[in-house]
């Protein structure tokens, strides 16, 4: 047994003494590489660049050693950019086989090659990636998901609109990165997402709703006027939230009697978006809330009041009934006072 | 009546703290007849500003040091750079972001993603107007 | 004789092998982790969430006891982080000297009545302030409590749906909580999350943010970096890929409140405060079978001072073992307990074994085979295996985790700097570790023994001491 754990001691000093010839042996390697690349991209940058001016001409007839550096440049480039340039680095990467490369490894067996792909085809701007993406958003690997719809939305793919909104109410996509996506797509992403507005799942509906806050204008309004009337509590208050967005005064009415809903967060909500809305009138409900309402929607309404009529918030704290959050709200005001 | 100094060319700063950017914005503008001059961070940007006086100025928003807003402002605050055009380059454009790169004193922004070509253009015509 | 020296002498070895193989185990898992979070980096929406109105705001919290020398550049540099969305919460711990003045100036604060929820109990609020200038920016002032009390009152007072506790001399990177809350953003179940803290000692450090990483000149500072290197990097990265992560840094931590909340705040009695709010949280979840995730980033994300004084070193391990020692035995019902599943049955038994008791074994360890060997209960070889357990295995271990800082952030950038931090890997294992071993064997005494200071500590403020960053595990 000593003897064993002798031998054990010895192989994990000869480990130990592994590590640390492959740390060195790594570090010169990496440095070395490093130096290469840095000094190949310095070479090709500025064809690189031309390129992306509108003359593809300028890596015509670079030896094939040079393709791949040149490739990793432009799909750095191609994080930043849009509009033409975007167009070129397309061209590009549809004409070198970029696009081919990394749609076939969209089957890779591992999940990482898989998500490397997804996210690469994003800044390669090919449309022929669209519904290669829009099927891995049922990948079983959440980060193979996740740069998927990222990169759906780099391509601003109106059609991929319902597959994420369907993604993230099944919960196979977070919203930050649905969301994200499908502001990157903008205002083709509208048609879709008011057609969602009155989908048969709440989880789509409370979705689609917040991003036509986002992305919608003053127009859309009434409809999602409409959503405040909804079954779900869930998509009652994102509409409020979206209310506040859009900024439409049309929606003050329908968001004063939101502050009468059952459930606390909705009227909280609702309080929120009454002072973007800026409407001087919704004071009076707003106050009522403030002084009898649970900590959170009275917390929103006094703050939201203190924004829209603040002398009659510092009348409200004068009498006996204010209560602590029209008292914080009067508070806030005489600090806002010049 | 600008308070710059007659250049045969115009010159413009551009201010990121991403290596790309600055390179893609560089190269655009050069080729298009400008001198550029960059910087990495705010602190770097605000005192290019000042020492060189540029004819116009591009600021990422999200810098270490200074972001774009507070550079601008600063830039609005003293006499000598008050009249300096400033575009901001940003990837947040809901309003609020909008609005308060508006308040801090800029002419325009644009949006990231973004277009060399397209910036190339704005710069142009806000040079243009002077 | 002869038999009981042997036989203690073979209890030793067989756990510093135990040990070894425990660690190497580790090192892999955490190797996994940091390859694949390394791959990850390259695919993650950073600058997207950064732009989006969909990120979770949050709410820094910040507890203050007598931080006038450098609260307003804390303030700032916390006002300058990059995330879309959050507010920052300063709570004044009845701070005697000027912290709450300078705050006043610095910040334009107005005296504003300001209405807390009464969710967790905590000291009396003695005034709160609003920034005129910074919206963003609000100051509590209370009645004395200590950190945890104090942490407990920025609940009370916060806005949004996850907060964030830091210490008021750990210095965040720009980037910090943004990426720590990445796996918030990527799965809405995550219940809390930690970072790396990484020693400032050595750094170039201007208006609170670290421009230029390096050394430390001081030898003891070095000794902790390496330190560091381990518990956090394998140790911390390894125990979340299990699942069983216990320990998030008090120095920077982020937080569902809803849990918080449901578990009653931090305690605030007991000295070990971040380690035992962890494992509440874990019970919770896994008694109300819900579904959870606590994770570690291991992108560094916060710098805190490394104590370069024996003195103020030995204390705070002291501390740290103590704080250990009371959270485990508090929860006591999850050790070996199956409703805990690997956390109660692997995890916490691994602390108690290896961590609580450890140091006792470990310095035990040498004078028992030492003295095995002089009565020749054991042979000469086996001196030797033992040496090279308990020494070598101490080596590699510090040197994999060097290895594995090279293989995913290279932060020391200077072939010098590594090559130090590799000679103070083998040194650490000559001295310091024994020395580290003895410290936290009092701390456990300590306990053992019921000594309460907590009251004078408070009083003391010393739950504020720098480098509170929770005990490295893998000592």
């Amino acid at each position: 047994m000593v003897a064993a754990l002798t031998w054990l001691a010895v192989g994990l000093a000869m480990i130990g003494a592994f590590c640390v010839a492959v740390l060195a042996l790594r570090r010169l390697a990496l440095a070395r590489g490093e130096r290469k690349r840095v000094a190949a991209e310095g070479r090709l940058k500025p064809q690189a660049l031309a390129l992306l001016d509108g003359d593809p001409a300028a890596v015509g007839d670079l030896p094939p050693e040079d393709m791949p550096v040149v490739a990793g440049l432009l799909a750095r480039y191609a994080h930043h950019l849009s509009g033409s340039e975007r167009r070129e680095i397309a061209i590009f990467f549809e004409t070198h086989g970029g696009v081919d490369h990394e749609l076939s490894h969209l089957r890779s067996r591992r999940a990482w090659r898989r998500a490397t792909s997804a996210f690469l085809l994003g800044d390669m701007a090919s449309p022929r990636a669209v519904q290669p993406l829009i099927h891995a958003l049922d990948d079983a690997d959440a980060a193979v998901r996740a740069a998927a719809a990222r990169s759906l939305g780099r391509l601003a793919a109106p059609e991929a609109v319902e597959p994420l909104v369907y993604a993230h109410a099944a919960e196979k996509l977070p919203r930050t990165v649905a969301g994200q996506a499908l502001l990157a797509v903008g205002a083709p992403a509208l048609p879709p997402l008011r057609a969602l507005l009155e989908a048969a799942e709440p989880g789509a509906r409370e979705f689609a709703v917040e991003l036509v806050g986002l992305l919608g204008d003053a127009g859309d309004s009434p409809a999602v006027v409409r959503r405040l009337a909804d079954s779900s509590a869930e998509v009652r208050a994102k509409a409020a939230r979206a209310l506040g967005r859009l900024g439409a005064r049309d929606g003050t009415a329908a968001l004063t009697a939101t502050l009468r809903d059952r459930i606390p967060f909705v009227r909280a909500a609702a309080a929120h978006a009454l002072a973007a809305v800026g409407d001087r009138e919704a004071a009076v409900p707003l106050l009522r809330l403030a002084a009898h309402d649970h900590f959170d929607p009275a917390r929103a309404a006094g703050h939201a009041a203190a924004r829209l009529d603040p002398a009659a918030v510092l009348r409200a704290a004068g009498s006996d009934a204010a209560g602590g959050h029209i008292e914080e709200a009067a508070d806030l005001v005489v600090l806002r006072l010049p | 009546m600008s308070a710059a100094p007659q250049r045969e060319r115009a010159v413009v700063l551009v201010a990121d703290d991403d290596t790309d950017i600055r390179e893609l914005v560089l190269f655009r503008l050069e080729r298009a007849g400008y001198e550029v001059v960059a910087a990495k961070d705010g602190e770097e940007a605000l005192r290019q500003a000042v020492e060189l006086q540029p004819d116009l100025a591009v600021l990422d928003v999200m810098m270490p040091k200074l972001n774009g807003y507070e550079v601008t402002q600063e830039l609005r605050r003293s006499e000598a750079t008050s009249a300096m055009p400033v575009i901001l380059l940003t990837a947040r454009v809901q309003d609020e972001d909008i609005t308060r790169g508006f308040d801090a004193g800029a002419d325009d922004y644009i949006k990231k993603p973004f277009s060399p070509q397209e910036l190339r253009a704005r710069v142009q015509a806000v040079l243009g107007r002077r | 004789m002869n038999e009981v020296l042997a036989i203690a002498a073979a209890v030793a070895l067989a756990y510093f092998a135990g040990l070894s193989v425990i660690y190497l185990l580790f090192t892999t898992i955490a190797w996994r982790g940091i390859t694949q979070h390394a791959r990850e980096r390259n695919y993650a929406p950073t600058a997207e969430t950064l732009a989006s109105p969909l990120t979770p705001p949050i709410t820094i919290i910040l507890p203050a006891y007598n931080e006038e020398v450098g609260i307003v550049e804390s303030v700032y540099s916390l006002l300058g982080l990059h995330y879309p969305e959050f507010e920052v919460v300063v709570v004044s711990d009845g701070s005697t000297d000027g912290t709450v003045e300078r705050l006043r100036t610095a910040f334009d604060l107005g005296r504003v009545r300001k209405v807390m929820r009464a969710s967790i109990p905590t000291a009396p609020v003695v005034a709160t302030y609003a920034s005129r200038r910074h919206p963003e920016l609000s100051v509590i002032e209370k009645e004395n409590g200590g950190k945890a009390d104090a942490l407990n009152c920025g609940v009370n007072a916060a806005r949004y749906p996850y907060v964030c506790a830091i210490d008021a001399d750990a210095m965040l990177e720009e980037d910090a909580l943004i990426r720590v809350a990445q796996p918030m953003l990527m799965d809405s179940r995550v219940a809390a999350i930690g970072g790396i803290v990484r020693i400032v000692n050595g750094c170039a450090v201007q208006h609170g943010r670290v421009t230029a990483v390096g050394l430390p000149r001081s030898r003891l500072a070095t000794m902790q970096v390496v330190e560091y290197f381990r518990a956090f990097l394998v140790g911390r990265v390894g125990w979340s890929r299990l699942g069983s992560l216990l320990i998030i840094s008090g120095a920077f931590g982020l937080f569902r409140r809803s849990l918080v909340e449901a578990v009653g705040g931090w305690a605030t009695d007991t000295v070990g405060e971040d380690v035992e709010l962890v494992i509440r949280l874990h019970r919770y979840m896994r008694e109300r079978d819900e579904p959870y995730r606590v994770d570690f980033v291991p992108d560094p994300v916060c710098w805190t001072e490394a104590p370069e004084d024996l003195g103020q070193l030995g204390r705070q391990r002291r501390r740290w073992q103590r704080g250990l020692a009371e959270t485990l035995w508090r929860h006591r019902r999850m050790w070996l307990n199956p409703r805990y599943g690997f956390l109660g049955v692997i995890a916490v038994p691994y602390f108690l074994v290896f961590e609580l008791l450890g140091p006792l074994l470990q310095l035990a360890g040498y004078p028992v085979v030492a003295f095995a060997f002089a009565t020749g209960a054991v042979s000469a070889g086996f001196l030797i295996a033992f040496l090279s357990m308990a020494v070598l295995f101490g080596v590699v271990l510090s040197v994999s985790a060097l290895a594995l800082e090279e293989f995913s952030f290279r932060r020391h950038r200077r072939g010098r700097e590594a090559a130090r931090l590799l000679v103070f890997a083998v040194l650490e294992n000559f001295g310091y570790r024994q020395l580290n071993d003895w410290w936290r064997l009092r701390g456990f005494v300590d306990v053992a023994r019921r000594k309460s200071e907590w009251g004078e500590m408070k009083r003391r403020g010393l739950g504020y001491s720098p480098g509170a960053a929770g005990s490295p595990s893998f000592e």
